[in-house]
C-alpha cells in the first residue's frame, strides 16, 4: 500500500464512520415504544456495528502508517516511478468516461432517450478514438434505432 | 409422488413455443454477456430483472435463470481464447484452458468446458432438487430469533469469504447494505426512515437500479479505466469445437469431487462461483489424476473448475430458496429478481407458493441442456463477439443499463440511484471492499429488521438470540465459518 492509496482508505473509513454516527444520530431521534413501534431500533444497532467496525479499520490504516512510515519516505524521495504517468492517463480516461455518462443521465428526462442516446455514443466513441466519424455515427445511429425499436416497440418497455 | 408430479407440471409448463424462445435467447445473451470481459452474469441478471419486470413472471423468471446458466458457463470462452476470464468464476479455468489453446487444442478444450459445466449444473440442480425441501421443512421450525440470526450469519459469512483483502472490509460492506435497505417507510410503523424529506426516498431505495449500479456500472467503469483487449490463439477459420465426451467419464472422480465442492460452497451465504472453482481447482492440484500436468494445460483442470462452478449454482439457490438467504452474488441479484415479481423464497414458499420450486428446478435443467446446445452453435459468433474493442461495447452497455434502471418504475431517479451506486461501487471495489456483501445486506436488511423486532416484541430479553439451541448452531457455524476463512477459500482471498 503506498501513501496515496493510504489515504483513500482511510478516507473512505472515515466516511463510513460518520455514515454511521449520522445513522446513530438520527435512529435515536426516531419515535420510541415497545421495540415493534421503533423504527430507529434496528437502524441504531446497525450504525452502532458500522461505527465499530469503521474505528477498528481505521486503527488499523494508522497501524500500517506507522509501519510504513519510512519506506513511503525512502521510495518517495527517489522521484515518481514509471507507472504514474501511465496511471494518470487511466484515470483520466475514466474521469471524461464518467463525465459523459453523468451528462448523458442528466440529459435523460431533457431531450428524447433516442437522441440522448445517440449523442452519448458519438461522444464517447470520438473521445476514445475508437472509431473515425462516420463509423460513429453509423453504429450511434444503428444502436440507438435498435434500442427504440426492440425495447420500445417489441418489449413494450418504456424509455426515459 | 406428489413432489414428481409437481416436477412433471414444471416440465410441461415449459412447453411452450414463447417460453422456450425467450429462454434460449437469455441463454445465448448469457453465454456472450459471459465470454466478454468485463461482463459478468451477475451483471446479466440485473440487467434483464429490469427490462423485463413488465413481463409476465412465467417468461421473465426463466429467462433471469437461462442467463443466469449461460453467463457462468460464458466465461471459461474467453478465459480459453484470450486468457481474459469473461467471468470471475472462470479465472481458475483460464490456467489450463489458454495452455491447452497455444498448444493447438482449444476447440478440444472449449468443448470440454461446455460439457463440464453442463454436468455440473446437472449434479447442482439434482441437490438442489432433493435438499430443498427438507431445509426448508427445517426452517420452518425458525422463529424471529433464528431468521436475524440467519440474516446476520449470512452478511458476516459473505464478508468473510467474499475476495477481500480483509474480512473486516468485507462486514462493512455488508452492514452498509443493511444501513442502505433501512431508507424509506418504516413497514411496521410508516416512519419515514432516512429519507431527507425527499417523496423519492420513501419507498426506500430500489433493489434493481441499485443492483444494475452495483454490478452494470462499476464493472463497466473498471473496464473503461483500463481496457483490456486480448489477442486470439487460434484462427477463427480453423476453430473447431468438439464435445469430447470420454473426458468427462474419464476424470469421473473429478468430476463428482469438483460437483460436491461446488454445491458445497454454493450453500455458504454470498460466497459463489468464482471461489467453488478455485477451490476446485486447489483439490484437483493435489488429488487429481494427472496432477503433475495441472497448470501446464490439462484437461483435468478445466473438468475441475467448470464443474464447480456450474454445479454452485444448484447449490447456491439451496439457501435461496429455502431460507431466501441467497449463496451468491448472482442468486442475491436472482433472488431480486424473483421478488421484483412478487413471489417471496423462503421457508413459507412450500406453502405459499408450492409449483415456483418445482419449476425453478425444471427451469435449470432446460437451461443446462441450452448451453449445451447453444453453447455449441454460436461458437463461431462468440468469437466474433470477443473481439469486439471494448472503446465501442462499454458505452451501449451503459444505455442498456440505463433502460433497466428506468423501466421498474419508470422513474429518472431511479437512473440516478443507478449512477450514484455504480461510483460508490467503482470506489469500494478498487479499495478492496467486495460488493457481495453489500447486496446481500441490502436484500436482507429489511427481513432482519422486522424480525429483530419482533423478536424484541415477543420477549424483551436479548439472551434467546444466544440460547436458543437453533441460534447456538447459527452462531457456531458464524464463528467456524470465520475461523477457517483461508481453508475454506484456499489462498485466493
Amino acid at each position: 500500500m503506498d501513501r496515496k492509496r493510504w489515504w483513500w482508505e482511510f478516507a473512505i473509513a472515515l466516511f463510513v464512520f460518520l455514515i454511521g454516527a449520522y445513522g446513530l444520530f438520527e435512529s435515536l431521534k426516531m419515535p420510541t415504544g415497545d421495540p415493534h413501534d421503533s423504527p430507529g431500533l434496528t437502524p441504531a444497532v446497525l450504525s452502532a456495528i458500522l461505527m465499530v467496525l469503521s474505528a477498528a479499520l481505521m486503527f488499523y490504516l494508522l497501524f500500517i502508517f506507522k509501519r510504513n512510515l519510512k519506506g513511503w519516505s525512502l521510495s518517495e524521495s527517489k522521484g515518481r516511478n514509471e507507472g504514474s504517468r501511465e496511471e494518470r492517463l487511466k484515470t483520466q480516461r475514466l474521469v471524461v468516461f464518467i463525465a459523459l455518462t453523468v451528462a448523458y443521465v442528466a440529459l435523460l428526462g431533457k431531450i428524447p432517450y433516442t437522441l440522448a442516446t445517440f449523442l452519448y455514443l458519438v461522444g464517447s466513441y470520438l473521445y476514445f478514438k475508437s472509431v473515425k466519424l462516420h463509423v460513429a455515427i453509423g453504429i450511434a445511429l444503428l444502436v440507438s434505432l435498435s434500442l427504440m425499436y426492440s425495447f420500445g416497440h417489441l418489449l413494450g418497455v418504456r424509455l426515459p | 409422488m406428489e413432489s414428481l408430479l409437481r416436477l412433471f407440471d414444471g416440465f410441461v409448463g415449459l412447453l411452450d413455443l414463447k417460453l422456450l424462445s425467450l429462454m434460449s435467447l437469455s441463454s445465448v445473451l448469457g453465454v456472450i454477456i459471459g465470454a466478454l470481459p468485463g461482463l459478468t452474469a451477475t451483471m446479466g441478471i440485473a440487467l434483464l430483472s429490469g427490462i423485463t419486470y413488465g413481463l409476465d413472471p412465467r417468461y421473465a423468471i426463466p429467462m433471469l435463470v437461462a442467463l443466469y446458466c449461460g453467463g457462468i458457463y460464458g466465461g471459461s470462452n474467453s478465459a480459453i481464447l484470450l486468457n481474459i476470464p469473461g467471468t470471475p468464476s472462470a479465472a481458475a479455468t483460464a490456467i489450463d484452458g489458454y495452455e491447452l489453446a497455444k498448444n493447438g487444442m482449444a476447440g478440444e478444450a472449449l468443448g470440454l468446458a461446455r460439457l463440464a459445466s453442463f454436468w455440473g449444473g446437472l449434479i447442482g440442480v439434482l441437490a438442489l432438487a432433493v435438499s430443498t425441501p427438507l431445509l426448508a421443512k427445517i426452517a420452518l421450525k425458525f422463529g424471529s430469533w433464528e431468521f436475524f440470526v440467519l440474516t446476520i450469519m449470512g452478511v458476516m459469512i459473505c464478508g468473510s469469504l467474499s475476495m477481500g483483502e480483509l474480512q473486516l472490509k468485507g462486514w462493512i460492506t455488508g452492514f452498509l447494505g443493511l444501513m442502505t435497505a433501512m431508507i424509506g417507510m418504516d413497514n411496521m410503523t410508516t416512519y419515514p426512515r432516512f429519507t431527507f424529506g425527499s417523496l423519492n426516498l420513501m419507498s426506500g431505495i430500489s433493489l434493481i437500479p441499485a443492483l444494475i449500479g452495483l454490478f452494470g456500472l462499476t464493472e463497466v467503469f473498471c473496464v473503461m479505466r483500463e481496457p483490456k483487449q486480448g489477442e486470439l490463439v487460434v484462427d477463427p477459420k480453423k476453430l473447431r469445437v468438439s464435445i469430447p465426451l470420454v473426458e468427462v467419464f474419464r476424470y469421473w472422480k473429478t468430476t463428482i469431487r469438483s460437483a460436491i465442492i461446488g454445491i458445497l460452497i454454493g450453500v455458504i451465504p454470498g460466497v459463489g462461483e468464482d471461489v467453488a472453482a478455485w477451490v476446485s481447482y486447489g483439490a484437483v492440484k493435489n488429488l487429481g489424476v494427472e496432477r503433475e500436468m495441472i497448470g501446464k494445460g490439462s484437461k483435468e483442470g478445466v473438468i475441475a473448475c467448470e464443474v464447480a462452478n456450474n454445479a454452485c449454482i444448484g447449490g447456491a439457490s439451496i439457501p435461496m430458496i429455502a431460507l431466501g438467504i441467497p449463496g451468491s452474488g448472482a442468486a442475491a441479484v436472482l433472488l431480486g429478481g424473483i421478488l421484483l415479481h412478487g413471489i417471496r423464497p423462503g421457508p413459507l414458499i412450500f406453502i405459499e407458493s408450492p409449483q415456483f420450486f418445482y419449476d425453478y428446478v425444471a427451469m435449470q435443467v432446460l437451461a443446462n441442456f441450452m448451453l449445451l446446445i447453444f453453447g455449441l452453435l454460436i461458437s463461431n459468433v462468440l468469437i466474433k463477439v470477443l473481439l469486439v474493442k471494448k472503446d465501442i461495447l462499454m458505452p451501449i452497455v451503459i444505455t442498456l443499463c440505463v433502460i433497466g434502471a428506468y423501466a421498474v418504475n419508470h422513474s429518472i431517479f431511479d437512473v440516478y440511484v443507478t449512477l450514484l451506486f455504480g461510483l460508490v461501487g467503482y470506489v469500494l471495489r478498487n479499495h478492496g471492499y467486495p460488493l457481495a456483501p453489500f447486496t446481500l445486506g441490502l436484500i436482507l436488511g429489511r427481513m432482519a429488521d422486522e424480525n429483530l423486532r419482533r423478536a424484541l416484541t415477543l420477549n424483551e430479553s436479548i439472551t434467546p438470540f444466544f440460547t436458543r439451541p437453533i441460534c447456538i448452531i447459527l452462531w457456531v457455524l458464524i464463528v467456524l465459518m470465520i475461523l477457517g476463512r483461508r481453508r475454506i477459500t484456499g489462498a485466493n482471498v
